[in-house]
């Protein structure tokens, strides 16, 4: 068996693991990413089907002003190739009597009118409006110390300390605890969904020209030309350890050693699967077992044989489409909401390069559980089908096809092994809730020396999952520069 | 062993106990299915109501219950049955001797409460202008500390605040080992100042009294309350064994049955939970290790006269004087056979603040001093013997009318009653573990186990200051919703 020596090799090319190699080869380091699949991306990987280019699920949302992307991009010295383009965003709000009501957000910063519209959707008093806007004001001017309060408190309990919340209000802030925090309002800590309000709100939101796939690209060029690998179709086995410290990893044919190994492979299949339990204290493995994971995301593509979808970004709900404990319990069951939350990005909008001119092919889904075994799956994309249909009856006429229907196993075989029952098919990751984020967020550094977690699981501070990817990536690479430099120093 | 006629519950409390009840009755009230049980015929753990020749109470004399504030009546307000929560107040005599002196009396007055001037202690403790003077600074910095600056001394012993000053009077030292050991149960070398002033705050600015029925009676209004929500409480049963399976709480064993739930809330103490209920081969050496260092509290020792006639006139006396404080070398003095001079005592009257509690016309004495928690511990005898006298001395007027004496209760009788002992020296504890530096404040033992499911309840975890069964119940108010946070966790994930 050859054996190939590196100074860190990192398990995983999502967006966190390639950050993370990408900067380590910059400063010198001996880096190796290895990836199962055939492509680079994990969850963001890119799909280009005649013509047409997109991710497998809807991705928007990366502020112009300042993201984790914008961060990872100047770092790596090439901030040029981020070109970021804005566009207009739909909310559609389901009146209780059947009516959807759109409110449009144009291209660039948020506008309060765009708010108070989204209020006389929901059809509220003069008096309710008051009390929404104070609400909302009260999450977005939160300062870092009031919010840094705030990690532990689930978006329910704090609901509870508003008073009594106009339903519309209500359910806006448990469907967003659904879309942003991709997780269930009782558990996601209100840290997580202020943090993201703050940024959504305060910002231009924008989709990469090239789409995020082209993003990966620039950032596995920046790893190549600082002399690191990409070695795709390289699925790790198993992390060496040796002595308690990490030794490499192994994969079908090969061992390739070092003596840092970064896992962007979720930290449950690290500890339980890659590592092994034998290798850490009963307490740990316990501790990772427990970690709660995100929702999971289901979608469909409909590809349009006319330019029909005026916007960029689409998103859907009701006063009653928010998924909750119970809900969650009842899709286990087949039972599925009258009305779900939809979300649905539209690439040609932002750059027409991504759809042969004159089509348009729109990345549309909702939410789910994470189970890879999950039945309820086709149920509910039936339902986005359907609902689609309701909401746009004029533009559906103008699909051509519909494909792409995929979900928490297809997720779970793309990015994370499933390797607890139920778990493997988040849309982002673990760790959205409270005891998991904020400063409980699981440590990056891992406890056998040299190993490291990156990705959503770990190291990311607050916003969407992929910037929390990159941002963990950015975060994670410091600390383990530290480390390589320790070991240097004292000549291990 | 048969598995128990209903099998699934969503939460298994283990021990009636005041963080116990108060845990599984908010619970259920958040519409969870919880089962209580425990040990002993009735709920409320060293708390719980004994019937005594006709007469109702606590074994060991319990008091000072704040009527304003604290942790029962968050607990009665948590339940919605705050009209339940009913205190008596009655005054506080205070008797002090100075060495070889005669037994000086003050009174407390807390119907209506009156801030107690400090001047009446200094008196009696014939401080000069300059010790005075001092004491008053130490007093006002204790009292008018801020939360944030109390964190601060969750590292300091209350000998080692007292030393930063130059020369503290003898007494004014004293005074602060009495208030250790009636707030904390603990030692002046070791526990941390951080809970003395905690205690101190809360206890100062209100008045303090009993509640109607007892103590027990509280533990057993929770109890009716989880009942009233659905919950089903189990006495006389003794739960052996805490199932893990996976690393997971799975339920728990009694003798003759097998009862299954995903979460298990203990509230039979962290040491006897670890060692003995769920077993040391389920958990890291290291924090077995440190389960095993927890340091005890000290025990109580009590005593119960009946009087043919009403002679005492207040609630509660609290005694102390010049040679009846204790710290480490006392204690190991009493533990040589060399009995002080003077014993704190502390003398509950309960059917003077409600005579329902006992026969009419006659006056029920609770009353004991601080001891060893140890089980085996051989002083426990001659503290009763001296106590009786200390009580014959200090009150001669009830000597002629005493109608029984006992029944004598100490650490043998609390670790029967609560605790089991699985370590040397240990199950007789008047409170629970963790009132010492290195246990408390910051460094509380944490509520949730290693164990995923598992948690404790009560004095031992989960709650910051103040005295024993407002620490329990504190306790209670503060881990239901750590539990029910995992409850909800669990329903999300589908390996539940």
């Amino acid at each position: 068996m050859p054996k190939r020596e590196y100074d860190v090799i990192i398990v995983g090319a999502g967006l966190g693991g390639l950050v993370c190699g990408a900067l380590l080869a910059k400063w010198g380091l001996k880096v190796a990413v290895l990836d199962k699949n055939k492509q680079p991306g994990g969850k963001q990987i890119g799909v280009s089907v005649s013509g047409f280019k997109g991710e497998m699920w809807p991705t928007y949302g990366i502020p112009k002003e300042a993201s984790p992307f914008g961060d990872a991009f100047k770092q790596l010295g090439i901030e040029s190739k981020l070109d970021l383009i804005p566009g207009s965003n739909t909310l559609m709000y389901r009146q209780p009597k059947g009516k959807w009501v759109a409110t449009v957000n144009p291209a660039g910063k948020q506008e309060m009118d765009a708010t108070l519209n989204m209020f006389n959707a929901w059809q509220l008093s003069q008096k309710e409006t008051e009390l929404a806007m104070k609400v909302l004001a009260e999450m977005v001017l939160m300062t870092p110390e009031q919010l840094d309060a705030l990690n532990d408190v689930s978006v329910r309990q704090w609901v509870a300390q508003q008073g009594d919340l106009p339903r519309p209000l209500f359910s806006f802030l448990a469907v967003q605890s659904n879309l942003m925090a991709t997780g269930l309002y009782e558990l996601v800590a209100i840290w997580e969904l202020a943090k993201i309000m703050q940024i959504f709100g305060g910002s231009t939101n924008a989709y990469p020209r090239g789409g995020y796939f082209k993003l990966v690209n620039d950032i596995v060029d920046a790893l190549k030309a600082n002399g690191g690998e990409l070695r795709l179709k390289s699925r790790v086995e198993k992390i060496l350890v040796e002595d308690g410290c990490v030794v490499g990893v192994g994969t079908r044919e090969e061992v390739f050693k070092a003596p840092i190994v970064v896992s962007n492979a979720g930290i449950q299949p690290t500890v339980l699967k890659l590592v092994g339990e034998e290798h850490f204290d009963k307490a740990y493995v316990n501790y990772v077992k427990g970690i709660v994971p995100s929702l999971g995301f289901c979608c469909q593509r409909y590809i349009f044989r006319e330019p029909v979808m005026e916007h960029g970004v689409y998103v859907g709900t009701s006063a009653d489409s928010y998924i909750d404990v119970k809900r969650h319990e009842e899709m286990r069951a087949g039972i599925i909401p009258p009305v779900v939350s939809m979300y649905a990005v539209n690439p040609a909008h932002f750059d027409p390069e991504m759809a042969p001119k004159g089509k348009q092919m729109l990345a549309i889904g909702t939410w789910c559980r994470p189970d890879p075994k999950a039945k309820e799956i086709k149920a509910l994309q039936k339902t986005v089908d359907e609902q689609f249909e309701e909401m746009f009856p004029r533009e559906a006429k103008y699909i051509e096809a519909k494909e792409g229907y995929v979900g928490p196993a297809q997720v779970s075989a793309l990015s994370r092994d499933s390797v607890l029952p139920g778990l493997g098919g988040e849309a982002v990751g673990l760790a959205v809730s409270v005891g998991y984020c904020g400063r409980s967020k699981p440590s990056v550094k891992g406890p056998i020396a040299g190993l490291f977690y990156v990705g959503h699981d770990a190291g990311g501070a607050g916003y969407l999952g992929t910037h929390q990817a990159v941002s963990s990536g950015v975060r994670t690479a410091p600390v383990i520069r530290l480390f390589h430099e320790e070991r240097t120093m004292f000549g291990k | 062993m048969k598995l128990a006629n209903k099998e699934n519950y969503d939460v298994i409390v283990v021990g009636a106990g005041p963080g116990g009840v108060t845990c599984a009755a908010l619970l259920a009230k958040k519409g969870l299915d919880v089962l209580v049980l425990d040990k002993n015929e009735r709920v409320g753990g060293k708390q719980m109501t004994a019937s005594i020749k006709g007469y109702k109470g606590e074994l060991w004399p319990t008091g000072g219950l704040p009527v304003k504030g604290g942790a029962w009546l968050e607990a009665f307000r948590a339940l919605g049955i705050e009209s339940k929560f009913r205190v008596r107040v009655k005054d506080m005599g205070n008797l002090y001797r100075r060495s070889g002196g005669e037994w000086l009396r003050t009174v407390t007055r807390m119907d209506p409460y009156e801030l107690p001037d400090p001047n009446i202690n200094f008196d009696m403790w014939e401080f000069n202008a300059k010790e005075r003077e001092l004491a008053m600074q130490i007093l006002a910095e204790i009292a008018l500390m801020p939360p944030e600056r109390i964190g601060a001394f969750d590292d300091t012993t209350v000998r080692e605040y007292l030393e930063q000053y130059e020369a503290v009077p003898p007494r004014f030292y004293g005074y602060f080992a009495f208030l250790t050991h009636a707030f904390n149960v603990g030692l002046i070398d070791l526990v941390p100042m951080s809970e003395v002033i905690k205690a101190f705050q809360r206890l100062m600015g209100q008045p303090l009294g009993y509640p109607m029925g007892g103590y027990g009676r509280m533990s057993e209004d929770f109890a009716q309350v989880a009942k009233d929500y659905g919950s089903e409480i189990k006495s006389r049963t003794r739960v052996e064994r805490i199932l893990i399976e996976d690393g997971r709480a799975a339920g728990v064993i009694t003798k003759d049955a097998v009862y299954r739930a995903p979460i298990v809330v203990s509230n039979a103490g962290l040491q006897p939970t670890v060692l003995k209920l769920v077993g040391e081969q389920h958990f890291d050496k290291s924090y077995v290790s440190y389960v095993k260092g927890l340091l005890p509290s000290n025990g109580f020792t009590g005593c119960h006269w009946v009087l043919k006639e009403p002679v005492l006139e207040h609630g509660l006396y609290q005694i102390s004087g010049d040679d009846a404080w204790w710290d480490l070398d006392r204690q190991d003095e009493v533990k040589k056979g060399k009995m002080p001079a003077d014993l704190i005592i502390t003398v509950l009257v309960p059917t003077n603040y409600d005579p329902e509690m006992g026969p009419k016309g006659k006056q029920l004495l609770v009353f004991g001093t601080p001891c060893s928690p140890n089980p085996a511990d051989k002083t426990i005898e001659a503290l009763w013997k001296k106590t009786d006298q200390q009580m014959a001395e200090m009150f001669p007027e009830i000597v002629p009318v005493v109608e029984s004496k006992g029944p004598y209760s100490g650490p043998v009788q609390v670790s029967a009653q609560s605790r089991d002992q699985v370590l040397p020296a240990q199950g007789g504890e008047a409170c629970g573990l963790c009132v010492t530096i290195g246990q408390c404040g910051k460094y509380k033992p944490s509520a949730k186990s290693p164990i995923a499911g598992l948690f404790y309840v009560g004095f031992d975890a989960g709650s910051t200051a103040f005295m024993g069964s407002q620490q329990a119940v504190d306790s209670g108010l503060k881990v239901a919703p750590l539990v029910y946070h995992y409850h909800l966790e669990k329903r999300q994930s589908a390996s539940f």
